[in-house]
């Protein structure tokens, strides 16, 4: 019925808002695969002294509601939709997107985190493309110069140093995931097949206003007006911001553990098919939230402890440990972080800590 | 002690769970077995297909790194002899067809920095793979690791760690060995060596065959969890904290079943236990082997020697793993349709509980088994009775309307009879007889929260706690209650052509030169 008043109104061309007719692709159809970043014409420049780069007139930069953490890495995302076609809007999952679609992440350091727009030095540029038969996610390291990032599927470990916003130097090794490691958070399982998806092209991260060149619009109302996007959905449908000390403690953790666990620690995710706990935001059940779970094999990963989550005691929970210790194997996330993300580990500790005491029956 | 009283309580718990349970009926899940019915190898997938073989040389790294990340179908990657150092995972995905293969197993060595967060070689959602003839040394979570993939031949691979004494051992990777979730696999003439939790475990998968492999100074040598369909044989696992492991866990979605355990070595396993975590931290050192939540498992003709706490344990889920009911979706906690027959165990086990460092807050199992039979020696001194070690077969006795012996005090009241279905046949087939006990964990309790002095004494006198010693066997053959008949329990191995002739003909062998 939508779908029919939206052909009709699409016809009479009374509305933006309807999804444009989507192509027919075939599965071998592909997007050029270039060693070199600037031969995908994605950006009009290379490094600005931001570590922005400014996308082309067809590519839109956007942000999330609540971003997942990289080692402080500031980042910088942009997507590119073919003309003509439209991004369909989906509640929970990725937005089904286009063949064709190239989205971005770009990954950099500023010399030192009081001055964040100084001095910025790009690392890696992850790009993930929908081809005729699935997406592909490529990792581009940036040479010394920054003129140019080329295609490293081996991935690469870099030493980096900062400055962070105590001004404390805090140096460690970034790791660029190689390309098969994409796959260890951008997955879902679909009939035992691992599927490469998308993360933040959700309704709920997107669901934010942004600055587009000196005007604030919601980022999904404007991807419908663009004609990016069949519609916009309901305004509600939004990820908390983690960050938003003013929201009550357990909407700030279950929006982090939902950008930075699930996609993982899903129903479809590698970690919830075989460790059981589901970390994403519609799971309610306590027992896969981790609630006086024990792990059936978290090696050191468990530090000594014996549950995921002790309500009342963040010190004795596992989830809280994993996610603040540094510990060779047996930090969470699996990949993507060296180091500590001091403020989310900090929201899980108040979230557990404030929790009614309980001791698992032990 | 607090912790044992802890474990003790939530096991009278659970007795009041199991009343429930036993008005509201058995319904274990069965899980339906779906896999390839063949055994379809790399080089039998890539028979008629385009192939590339692809040569490194030691030192190559990031050229082999780079490799695994472009890979076409059907590519074999050759290493070298020598060593290619890494600082991340090898990940391997969505493949078909690959072959990684190395100049030998203690040729070719994979090494990795420990202070990465990842597994060495990772491997998922692959069909047709192979590795073989390789090292993987020092990575700092496990070493192979394989999830979600199908028809794989793990073959001459070693996963070893270099610190092999101290504390800091603990910060060893957990798994040496890993596939968790493969359909068709075929492990061998691998090993591991101080892995921080399990040598080799294989992990909810449908039809393994694991043969000729060794286990040492790992936390656990061998494990099969919540697995279908498996024929483990020809295996030595030795100075373990324990020997060999079959059980389920209890949040899995995978029932298991079907495992026969033929023809291993379980000698040594006295190591103290170095697990940083998890259900492995618990088990006491000098565990032979244990049997967790399982049911249709066939255990024959291996050899148990020296092992300190004791040779085999058949311990139910709730009391080793979780003592809720309502963590256990499938409801699959008890041990059932377990036969053990013809195996020849020493006499030299059983002689150190936790080979001596008994702790109740770690290993709560190890510090009750030891207590229980410090009284039940103080009791048989009393009576002029020599003193015994725990025997080399443990059965718990906790379980539901289906014990072996009576369940005292409990709302089942005495019952006898076998219907646990838990068969122990054609003792000492050679060397000597085993030692058995039905330690009925219920009537030790007495409705109280740790067993006491006087709780065991009564037990004792009432026969509900039952020791074989020599000759006394428990009354087998017959029909349940009085005993149970052994005929029908046998395995049937692993229904996939191409992958279980040898085990089926092995254990055929052995079974008719046993008659």
């Amino acid at each position: 019925m939508k779908r029919s008043l939206c052909f009709l109104l699409a016809a009479l061309a009374l509305t933006a808002a309807c999804k444009k007719s989507r192509k027919v692709r075939q599965r071998d159809e592909k997007v050029t695969i270039h060693k070199k970043l600037s031969d995908f014409q994605l950006f009009t420049n290379t490094a600005s002294p931001r570590g922005q780069l400014t996308p082309v007139a067809d590519s839109l930069q956007y942000d999330l509601v609540s971003p997942l953490f990289s080692d402080y890495a500031l980042k910088s995302r942009t997507i590119k939709i073919p003309a003509d076609e439209a991004a369909i809007y989906d509640e929970k999952g990725p937005f089904d997107l286009p063949v064709g679609t190239i989205i971005t992440k770009t990954f950099s350091f500023p010399a030192d985190f009081r001055k964040p727009a100084e001095n910025v030095k790009l690392y890696e540029t992850r790009l993930l493309i929908r081809q005729g038969d699935g997406w592909l996610a490529l990792p581009y390291v940036w040479n010394e110069t920054q003129t140019e990032a080329t295609l490293s599927p081996a991935g690469k470990t870099i030493p980096v140093s900062f400055i962070d916003t105590q001004g404390k130097t805090v140096k460690f090794s970034y790791t660029v995931p190689a390309k098969n490691q994409c796959g260890s958070c951008h997955q879902v399982y679909e009939n035992n097949e691992q599927i490469i998806k998308p993360i933040g092209i959700k309704a709920r991260h997107l669901n934010r206003d942004i600055d587009y060149g000196g005007s604030k619009k919601n980022q999904l109302a404007h991807w419908v007006s663009l004609r990016m996007l069949d519609n916009a959905g309901d305004a509600k449908n939004r990820a908390a911001d983690y960050h938003d000390t003013s929201l009550p403690v357990e909407k700030r953790a279950r929006a982090y553990m939902d950008i930075n666990c699930a996609h993982c620690h899903a129903a479809g995710g590698a970690a919830g098919i075989d460790s059981k706990l589901e970390l994403d935001i519609y799971t309610n059940d306590e027992d896969k939230l981790g609630f006086c779970k024990i792990p059936g094999s978290a090696g050191k990963g468990g530090g000594g402890l014996k549950f995921d989550i002790i309500p009342g005691s963040p010190e004795k929970s596992i989830l809280y440990y994993r996610t603040a210790t540094d510990e060779a194997g047996a930090m969470m996330p699996q990949i993507g972080r060296a180091l500590v993300h001091k403020e989310g580990a900090q929201i899980l500790y108040d979230w557990i800590k404030g929790m009614p005491q309980g001791n698992c029956g032990g | 002690m607090k912790a044992l009283k802890i474990i003790l309580t939530v096991i009278v718990l659970g007795i009041g769970g199991f009343c429930l349970y036993f008005f509201t009926g058995n319904s274990e899940a069965v899980t339906k077995a779906e896999f390839p019915e063949t055994f379809v190898p790399a080089a039998e997938f890539c028979r008629d297909k385009k192939k590339t073989e692809l040569k490194f040389a030691a030192g190559e790294a990031m050229k082999l790194q780079e490799a695994v990340n472009m890979l076409e179908d059907c590519t074999t990657l050759a290493l070298g002899v020598g060593t290619f150092n890494f600082t991340n995972a090898i990940t391997i995905t969505k493949t078909k067809g690959l072959i990684l293969r190395g100049a030998g197993k203690t040729q070719t060595i994979l090494k990795f920095n420990r202070t990465g967060n990842y597994n060495g070689v990772d491997i998922e959602n692959v069909k047709s793979l192979e590795i073989s003839n390789l090292t993987i040394a020092d990575s700092p979570k496990n070493g192979l690791e394989i999830r979600l993939s199908e028809q794989i031949h793990i073959n001459q691979v070693r996963t070893t760690w270099s610190v092999t004494t101290g504390p800091e051992k603990s910060k060893n990777g957990a798994y040496g060995i890993y596939p968790v979730n493969v359909k068709n696999i075929l492990l061998e003439n691998s090993e591991s060596f101080y892995a921080s939790d399990a040598g080799l475990y294989v992990g909810q998968c449908m039809n393994a065959i694991v043969r000729n492999n060794l286990a040492e100074e790992n936390v656990f040598g061998i494990e099969i969890e919540n697995t279908i369909n498996a024929d483990v044989y020809d295996n030595i696992s030795r100075k373990n904290t324990g020997g060999f492991l079959i059980y389920d866990l209890h949040r899995n979605s995978i029932v298991g079943r079907n495992v026969r355990f033929f023809r291993n070595l379980s000698e040594n396993n006295n190591l103290p236990n170095f697990a940083h975590s998890g259900i492995v931290k618990s088990v006491p050192a000098g565990t032979g082997m244990a049997i967790v939540a399982q049911r249709n498992v066939e255990i024959f003709a291996n050899r148990f020697h020296n092992n300190n706490t004791l040779d085999i344990g058949i311990v139910h889920g709730l009391v080793a793993e979780v003592p809720d009911l309502s963590k256990w979706p499938n409801k699959n906690y008890a041990n059932h349709d377990i036969y053990i027959h013809d195996n020849d165990f020493g006499t030299a086990s059983g002689g150190a509980v936790d080979s001596g460092q008994v702790d109740g807050k770690n290993r709560p199992l190890g510090f009750l088994i030891d207590m229980v039979f410090k009284e039940v020696n103080s009791y048989r001194k009393a009576k002029n009775l020599a003193a015994v070690k725990v025997p080399n077969i443990l059965f718990d006795g906790v379980d539901d309307h289906r014990t072996i012996l009576a369940l005292t005090n409990t709302c089942l009241g005495n019952r006898k009879g076998n219907r646990i279905n838990l068969c122990l046949g054609n003792f000492a087939a050679k060397g000597e007889h085993p030692t058995l006990v039905d330690m009925n964990l219920p009537a030790l309790l007495d409705n109280s929260e740790e067993p006491s002095k006087l709780s065991i004494a009564k037990a004792l006198d009432k026969g509900d706690f039952i020791l074989y010693q020599g000759d006394e066997r428990p009354l087998l053959g017959g029909a349940a209650p009085a005993g149970f008949d052994c005929r029908g329990m046998q395995g049937t191995g692993v229904p996939v052509k191409g992958l279980g002739e040898d085990g089926k003909e092995k254990a055929e062998k052995i079974l008719s030169a046993l008659k």
